[in-house]
Order: structure tokens, then sequence, then C-alpha cells
């Protein structure tokens, strides 16, 4: 048995007084969403906060709506199950839904919320390990090393741990804002600005904040959408190769805002650079699909840190983004035999 | 010849009588037992692969508040245990052998305090050269783990190699001159065949609760497959007589043969005697994954020479399992060893199997015991030459095939054989024309062989006075429905019921002995031993109504609990009659009892050289046939349908096969395309279900499975296994399937779409589709 590590735990019910809480608490205290992620890495003795916050009581912090003025308002607390379920996904954004379904098992899905899918720990061989097996060799730099003992030399200063979210990439992909509050006041930054792509602190959310929604915004309404998940198994296991592709399909058979995110292949959901340009207004031919393909390939690197063959995870980043295209030209004919 | 069909309860579908404990929660399992003033122990591991312990201090451990004992070797007697070869003791005494050793362990209060103490003590290494490769460590200047391995007391009949520098046993079988059959073969093929570690990936961890009784007597709550054994061992490692101690197991939460070892019971033990308290150690399932056991891996070398019709002329097998730094089961290998020839007629043969000592955690019993591995290299050459020699895959194997009469390579005569019938019936069941079934859509087809049966075993029936009884043998149920078959056992001869059946296993107090579950014994061996107990009450049973309806004991006939006179349809006494007061009066309460060894067809030592076992009662065969599903572009391979053909002889319970060949199946499934226990530098890398990837419901295919009719007259009512040969086609037919539809050949496992793209990158297709 691998027990929890002594802690006090916290349950505010306002937003106020979970940021006050943490003004206090500083850094020794650590924010549990459904814990699913969390609680494994703190039987693992990978973290022994002082004090430990849920933000369950905090009702504002749930729930999921549509507004008509801003967009999709998603609570931090929404367990992912919710975004499976919930009519105004499945009618406005279905990728969203379809990622969410794509995360481990229904019933890790009843308890992951979408604040701790995005707040997701970057994840490695040498760090998801126990103390007792962490004392066979130096230590990792994640939990405190010098090097990255993942990293292609195995000396690197830098960690290289990987970022496994399935969620995170599409909501970057839609261009989801994200609000984080603290005692020192309110910021709202763009999702993909949210994360680092250092293994070691994945994100930019300090220890006093607390995220307090996502919004995906109004005018994303109607893009195409699609999450393709390389795992090994088809259930549980985390990504060791994702794509997200969104895309809007305009009536003369172009192309327009177009995003492309890969996952599980760095320590950040990364968007490939270039693929927005490459297409707009561009129709989906396909020598820009190669090119686009070729970029996402190149934007991922995968290490063997995880799962997988690195080659052949940076091959299905490739191919996952072909079939990606190749999906949404089909929903674009399908649309286009029904308008006809 | 009684069939199945004459019985009124072998071959109905029975109910497991422990389904609904286990589903509402009420059965009691090793880490359900909490007893009052109860310790918690847990165990110092080592962090090194091989090293020489310089120092060993214990003090600060032993000083923290709420530790009550800290044991090293220097505080229990210096005995070593294993099934084979007589190599670990409980902790590691003056060197490490790999990491997750046991060096010392802590009983205390509470978990947190025993973990606290443990790391309070103080160890220094010197670090030794470590060997991580089992072919690297069979070279004469490769690091020694076992300086003194000739000194080791062994149970089985060493052959020259043996025992020698890291190779702990050996064995040989040789039949015909392979010599000659290789000069008469048209063709021949040579291949090399690397398999991986795989866990038992049980769900309930090892789990003991010692405690020490007010007569000072050792009782012992675990999860395990063999009490009887545990007992004896625990009896010779801590130098008490087996009458003072009891081992009363538990519901076992999965064995799979990963608890047919004996693990958490010493030392638990151990801390219970020195404390006088219970003491519970459960390992943590990392612990599982770096100190308990997996499947063998190992490096499988095949050469097989073929006529131009396809028939099997000649083989040579070099099969190198590596064991990790003890050999708790190298029986794997023996089993290895024979199913290494496939269930085929090869009149020249020439089999060598190592178990050799590396620098890694162990290998050992584990479902298959052996033959996964050797299956996957026989099943996946079979279709190289099929392919070569362009002939049919089934057509090839159904010309090789062995038949009843026919000689194994080990010279056992086989009198239950119908492994022809198997192919057949699944050809059918497919309705296999050729392989490849549309682009990268294709069947491929395994067949294989497993030894079935043997050992000592034991049972004792109890008649009760209102016509019910009891049945108690030593072996174990570990979720296969043991218990319920041996009920139904007892009940088909007693002429009863099961629900009339009370059956008691495993507790050492209340059981007769049983050597443990493995290799296929438990239905076969066990269930005869129940049959014979149960036909010894009856008999008394008959006598005693004989005697009261004064007739002669020929003329009786026995059926719903009635004893009836053959030639009065009138007359008959109900059991309760026979037993209530009157079993007091005349001759006394009826117990039957029988004691088995099976010794039929002892191995002929011409042939066979290192045995493990003197014999096996017979052996089981199945073909399974898989259709798979493969993207050329991303190597993602999909098993759509997997079809199995057992031939096990007589069915006792059809819920509890079905129950077998869907999860030996999926255990196979595991391995030919997930599992792998990666072990870099001699530490495990992904100790955790998470990482280690036991398929989950989602991945397991459709299955239709069926069985040929076949009565094995070694068997009780004609029965035979099926709890590891339903394991150990699923590699090769997945292999082979991938081959037919993109003629990529993959020799190691897992078998990955990483590996499947690399092959078709490096020319393995020429078909153009597979672009």
């Amino acid at each position: 048995m691998q027990t929890l590590p002594d802690f006090q735990y916290l349950e505010p019910e306002t937003t106020a007084e979970a940021v006050k809480l943490l003004r206090d608490a500083g850094s020794s205290c650590m924010i549990i969403g459904g814990g699913t992620d969390m609680v494994p890495s703190m039987r693992q003795g990978i973290f022994s906060p002082e004090y430990v916050l849920s933000l369950q009581s905090v009702s504002d912090l749930h729930g999921v709506e549509w507004d008509d003025q801003v967009g999709l308002k998603i609570g931090p607390l929404a367990t992912l199950r919710s975004l499976e379920t919930n009519g105004d996904i499945r009618k406005r954004f279905p990728v969203i839904a379809q990622a969410a379904h794509a995360v481990g098992s229904p019933q890790l899905r009843e308890m992951a919320t979408v604040g701790g899918n995005i707040c997701l720990d970057t994840r490695c061989y040498y760090y998801n390990q126990s103390e007792d097996w962490q004392a066979c060799d130096e230590e990792c730099l994640k939990l405190g090393g010098v090097v990255c003992k993942a990293s292609p030399s195995g000396r690197a200063k830098k960690c290289f741990a990987v970022f496994s979210a399935d969620l995170a990439p599409v909501l970057v992909a839609l261009d989801a804002r994200v609000t984080l509050a603290s005692s020192r006041g309110e910021q709202t930054i763009p999702l993909r600005e949210f994360y680092t792509g250092d293994g070691a602190n994945p994100n930019v959310i300090e220890p006093d904040e607390i995220i307090t929604s996502i919004v995906v915004p109004k005018d994303k309404e109607g893009v195409f959408g699609v999450y393709q998940k390389y795992r090994v198994r088809n259930a549980i296991d985390y990504p060791i190769a994702g794509v997200a592709l969104t895309l809007r399909q305009n009536n003369d058979a172009t192309a327009s805002e177009v995003c492309l995110v890969v996952s599980g292949v760095a320590s950040k959901p990364v968007v490939v650079k270039g693929t927005g340009d490459l297409f707009d207004g561009n129709t989906l031919d396909e020598a820009l699909v190669e090119k686009a393909a070729q970029s996402a390939r190149k934007a991922a690197l995968p290490l063997a840190n995880t799962a997988g063959e690195r080659a052949h995870r940076k091959q299905m980043i490739y191919q996952f983004t072909k079939r990606a295209f190749a999906l949404a030209a089909e929903q674009a004919a399908q649309q286009a035999d029904q308008a006809g | 010849m009684t069939r199945p069909n004459d019985y009124a309860v072998i071959g109905k579908k029975t109910s497991k009588s422990d389904a609904v404990a286990k589903v509402t929660g009420d059965a009691r399992f090793a880490t359900d037992v909490y007893l009052k003033n109860m310790l918690w122990a847990r165990v110092l591991r080592s962090t090194v692969a091989h090293a020489r312990i310089v120092s060993l201090d214990t003090e600060k451990a032993k000083n923290l508040k709420g530790v009550k004992a800290v044991l090293t070797a220097d505080d229990i007697p210096d005995g070593k245990y294993g099934a084979l070869v007589l190599d670990m003791g409980i902790f590691a005494r003056g060197k490490v052998r790999y990491i997750g050793e046991a060096i010392a362990a802590v009983a205390a209060v509470d978990e947190k305090t025993a973990a606290k103490a443990v790391d309070l003590i103080e160890i220094e290494y010197e670090e030794l050269p470590a060997v991580f490769d089992p072919i690297e460590a069979m070279k004469p200047d490769a690091p020694v783990i076992h300086e003194d391995l000739d000194s080791y007391k062994t149970l089985f009949d060493r052959t020259d190699r043996a025992m020698q520098g890291n190779v702990n046993y050996q064995s040989d079988i040789s039949s015909g001159d392979v010599e000659a059959g290789f000069a008469e073969a048209d063709h021949i093929f040579e291949d090399t065949y690397d398999v991986q570690k795989q866990h038992p990936s049980y769900m309930e961890p090892n789990s003991t609760v010692a405690d020490v009784d007010e007569t000072g007597r050792l009782i012992i709550y675990n999860t395990t497959q063999r009490p009887h054994i545990n007992q004896a061992i625990l009896s010779s490692l801590l130098g008490i007589p087996i009458a003072k101690i009891r081992v009363m197991p538990c519901h076992v939460g999965g064995g799979f043969g990963g608890k047919n070892r004996t693990l958490t019971e010493p030392t638990a033990a151990a801390l219970a005697l020195k404390t006088r308290q219970p003491v519970r150690l459960t390992f943590s399932h990392e612990e599982e994954f770096t100190s308990a056991t997996t499947r063998h891996s190992g490096v499988m070398r095949l050469k097989t020479g073929v006529k131009k019709d396809g028939t099997l002329v000649a083989s040579e097998a070099s099969l190198y399992f590596d064991c990790g730094a003890y050999a708790p089961t190298p029986n794997a290998v023996w089993l290895g060893a024979i199913s290494s020839s496939g269930p085929y007629k090869i009149p020249n043969s020439r089999v060598e199997a190592f178990s050799i000592y590396t620098n890694k955690m162990m290998g050992g019993a584990f479902r298959g015991y052996g033959a996964p591995q050797t299956t996957f290299a026989r099943e996946s050459q079979m279709d190289r030459i099929a392919k070569e020699l362009e002939i049919d895959p089934i057509e090839l194997r159904l010309k090789n095939c062995l038949v009843a009469g026919d000689s194994l390579h080990t010279g056992q005569k086989l009198h239950s054989v119908r492994v022809k019938e198997t192919l057949e019936k699944a050809r059918d069941m497919v309705a296999w024309q050729k392989p490849k079934l549309a682009e990268n859509r294709a069947l491929g087809v395994a067949c294989g062989i497993f030894a079935c049966g043997g050992f000592a075993t034991s049972a004792i029936v109890k008649l009760n006075m209102d016509g019910t009884a009891s049945v108690a043998t030593g072996a174990m149920d570990m979720g296969q429905g043991l218990r319920t078959v041996m009920g139904q056992i007892t009940a088909e001869e007693l002429g009863m019921t099961s629900d009339d059946i009370n059956v008691v296993i495993g507790d050492t107090d209340l059981t007769p002995f049983d050597v443990g579950i493995f290799g296929d014994r438990g239905t076969h061996t066990t269930g005869l031993a129940v049959k014979k107990a149960a036909e010894d009450a009856k008999n008394q049973l008959l006598q005693a109504a004989a005697d009261a309806m004064e007739v002669d004991v020929s003329s009786l006939d026995i059926r719903d609990k009635k004893v009836f006179d053959r030639n009065s349809a009138n007359r008959f006494l109900h059991f309760r009659e026979l037993l209530g007061g009157g079993q007091y009066k005349k001759g006394g309460p009826i117990i039957g009892k029988a004691s088995i060894n099976p010794t039929e067809q002892p191995f002929n030592p011409d042939i066979v050289q290192g045995a493990a076992s003197k014999m096996f009662s017979t052996y089981t065969f199945a073909t399974h046939i898989v259709e798979t599903e493969v993207d050329p572009k991303t190597g993602e391979l999909t098993v759509v349908k997997a079809t199995a053909v057992h031939d096990c002889g007589t069915i006792i319970n059809p819920a509890g096969l079905k129950g077998q060949i869907i999860g030996g199946l999926t255990t196979g499934l595991g391995y030919a395309l997930f599992e792998d226990v990666i072990i870099e530098d001699g530490q495990v890398q992904n100790p955790s279900f998470l990482e280690c990837r036991p398929p989950t419901s989602v991945d397991i295919p459709e299955i239709e499975f069926a069985t040929v009719d076949e009565y094995d007259r070694r068997g009780p009512f004609g029965a035979k296994g099926v709890g590891n040969v339903s394991v150990i086609n699923m590699a090769p037919a997945i292999a082979n399937a991938v081959d037919h539809a993109l003629n990529v050949r993959i020799k190691s496992l897992p078998i990955t779409p990483g590996k499947i793209l690399k092959g078709l990158e490096e020319g393995g297709s020429n078909d153009a589709d597979a672009a």
C-alpha cells in the first residue's frame, strides 16, 4: 500500500474565500479538482502539500452554459463527463465532447474536471515514480534534481516531461480564454499562452491563483473540429500522440480559421506554426494538407519517456493530421450535398 | 465410456458458488483481515542491481516510536527455498541481486510508521558488475550472480550444463536423429524470436496477515494458489513443525500462476513470531511490478527442416529463458520446452532449454507457463514455412498434427489428442478459404499444446446425516471456478445436487494435501481425487444400504439422494434413512478418501534429461483463429474477432469453461499487443497497471468458441484442463494475420504499431495497396 501523505484539507464555499485561503497558505497549498491525476501522484510522494484545497463547494465554478454574448462558459469544476453529455456542447462544439470522451474511462470522467485537465501535470517515466523508485538513481530535474534523464542527452538542464491532456489541445485550437483569479485581482489570457513548454513548470498559474472560467468565444461556433488520439489501449491511457484540428469551411469551398494543435509529444500543447496562414482562404487541397502534416510532424518532439517508439509517434502526428483534414473535407462534402 | 449427456450435474451450466459473495463485496480477501493489535509491515528493498552489502544498520529504525520489530537476514535462520533450485532466502544475505530485492522488514503500529522506519535503515553497498541480458549472462566472462550456485539444493535431475555460471536449470529433449533429419529436409528454416516480460496482473496484490494463536501456533491468512506448500516452506524457513502452522487462505483476487509463489508469508510470519502480535504485509502495486514475478522473457531459436510437401522432418530448438535474479519456478522453462515442438509429429527433434540468472526482477509462473514464449516461436515459424512452400497454413498444420497413439517429442505416448478436430472445426467456424480477406484484413491461425495434470493431491468426502455431503481438498480456487467444479464432481458421483455439497478448500487444518493449482491440474487431477473420494464414500453407503435392505450390493443404484434396488423398482432407501442415526449404529460415520500421485507414462530418460517433473497425465490442445485489420499508414492494429476451439475433454461446467477461454484469450491478447515490463539497467521503468497496460474491457474482440468431443480416460468423467492452453495462441495468430495482411513478419513481442510500420518501411510489403 502506498499511503497519502498528511495534509490539511480546505473546502471554501466562495471564490473570494478560496483566493484568501490560497494567499494565506502560500506555495504549500495545492488545488484539487477530481483528484484523478493528483491523488495517485500524492500516493507516490511526488506532491506532499501542507494544504489541499478543494473547490467542490464553490458553486460558481461548476457547470457549463452558453451565453449568446460571450460564448461557451465552462466552469473549471465541470466534469469531463458533463462535457460529453452537455446539449450546448454537443450541438455547438461537438469536438469538445469528443475530446472529453477520449479521456481515461467513464469512472475517471465522472470525477475528472476541466480545470484539472487544463492544469494536468506533465508526465515522464522518470518523474511519475515513487520515492522508493527514485532512490535507485539520481533525482529527476522536475523533482529537484539537476538534469533531465529523459532528455536526448540524458544530461539536459531543461525538463522534457510530456504534456498529455486530451481536452486542452482542442480548447487551445478553439482559442479558448482562461480567467485566473487571486487576491491580487483577475486576469484573462488565451489558453495557448497558459502553457510554458517547460516540463518542470508547465503552466503560468501562480500558487495563489485559481481558474474561475474557461470561455470558448462565440465566434467559434460552427467551426469544424476533430481530435485524433493515439494510445496503446482503447481506454484508460494518456495520449502518446494527439492532433486537434479546427477550421471553418466556407461556402466557396475555402477554409479559414485553421488551427492545428499537437499534444502528447512535447511539454505543452503545440500550436503548429504557419498552418493558419497556409490555408487561409484556400481550399483544402492535397499539397497544402501534406505541408501542414509535415509541419505538424516537425513540431512533435516525442522522447522515450512514455510508451511508443519515438519515430512512430512522430509518424502518427503526420498521419493523424492528414486524417483530420480528410475528415474535414468529408464533412464539407456532406454539407455541400445537403445544401445541394 | 459414459458421455456427458448421461450426467445429472456434469456438463450442466452451474453458477460459481462464490459469485454472489464476490459481487456484493461480502467475500473476504486477505486485505480485509483486520485483527486486534495488528501491526503493519514494510520491506526495505534494494536500490541497486548487484552489490555486496557492506553494512546494514537498523538501530535508528528500531528506536523509532511505534516500531515493534526490525528483521534482517541476521535475525532469521539461514534457509533457502525454490521450486527446483533452492536459491532464495526471506532477506538478502551478504549481497543483493536485483533492484527490489527484500533486505529487511519492519513491523510497526501503522503503515506510515513502518514506512518511516524503513527509511531510517542505513545500508552501504559495494556495487558489482551486473548483467541484464540472458545471452550475455551465459558467456564465460559474465558476472556471476550466485557464487555458491553449485552448492544449492536442487529438486531435479541435473544435466551437465545445469548449475554452471548463471544457468540454474537446464533440460534436454532429444529424439530421433536430428542431423539425418536435416539432411533429409528440402528446406531449412531458422528464426529467432524475442519475448518480453508480462505481469500476471491479478487485481489483488500479494498479502498476508500472520498471527500467533494462544497455543503458539502460527496462523496465516493469505492469497495463494498453494496453501499446503506455503505451510511446508514456512516450516522449513522458520524451523517450526508443520503441525504448528495453519494456512487459512482467503478468497483469491486473481492468481493466474503468479500466486503459485510464497512472497509475503515468510516475512509476515517472522515478524509475527518476533512480536507475538498479528502482522500484515501487503505489497504495493509498485512492489508487484518490481518484487513479485512475471512471465519469463527470453530468446527462442528454432531451426526446422521440412520436406517439399510440408512434412516436418527435423527440429532443433534453443530456448533461453531469463529467470531474473532468483529462480522461484524454472518449471516454466521445462513446460516451454515440451510445448516448443507444437502439437506436431517431428520424428527427429532436439530441444535445449535454459533458465538463466540476470540482475532483474524474477520470472515465475504465469498462465501459459513457458508455452506462450515457445508457441509464439513455433507457430510463427509454421506460417513462414506455409508461405515459403505455398501451402495453406491450416493444411500444413493438419498434415503434421499429432493424433492419439502418436508420441510427443518427449517420447510420451499420447492417448487423448483432438488437435486435428480443433483445426477443422475452427476452419469451418470462420469459413476459412485463404488467410487474406481484403486489403489490410486477414485471418491468422495458431495451434497449441499444453501439458495437463499430475502431482500429489488428496480429498476427503464426509456424508452428513441429512443426506448432504462435504468435500475437502487442499487445492485452491483463484477465481477459475475450482470450488464449483469440485462440488459438481462430488454431487455427480453421489447422486446429489451441487447445492447439497459443501466444498472446503485450502485451509491446511481442514483439508488434505494438494501440491497447488498450476499446469491445468485442478479439474483433471484434484478433480480425480475428489471423484475417487466420493466413490469411496458411495461404496460405503451402498454397503450400508445392502445390509439394511438385505440385498447384494451389486443390485443397488444411486440417484436423487436415494439408493434403489434395481430388481425391485419400489424398494429404495433415502440417504437420510441410511445416514441419520443408522450410520452411528452400523459401522460408524461415512468418510470417503482418496490420495493420488499419478505416475502413468513417466518420461524416458534416454530422451529427456533434466525434467522438472516425472510425467504429465495428459495434454490439452487448441486452435485459435483471429481476424485482424491493420492500417498500413499508421500500423494501428485491431483484432476484430477471435475464434477458439479447444480439446479439453469432457466439460464439467460450461459457464466456467466460457470464462476460462475468454480470460485466457484476453491475457494472450495483452501479451501479443500491449504488455511489457520494461527494464533499463535493472530498474523497471513502468511499474504500474497504467504503464504495463493489461487489456481493458473495450480491447477485447468478439470471441466465439467451441469444443471438440473428447473423453480423457485419465480425467474425472473424461475431463482435461483449459486454463493454460487458452493463452498461448493469440500472439502467433495475430503475428500471422499481420503477415498475411501486410507481408510484415514481427518476431518480437509485443506487436506494436511502431514495429508494423517499421516493417513496412523496411520493404516488408510486396502488396501494392500497402503504400
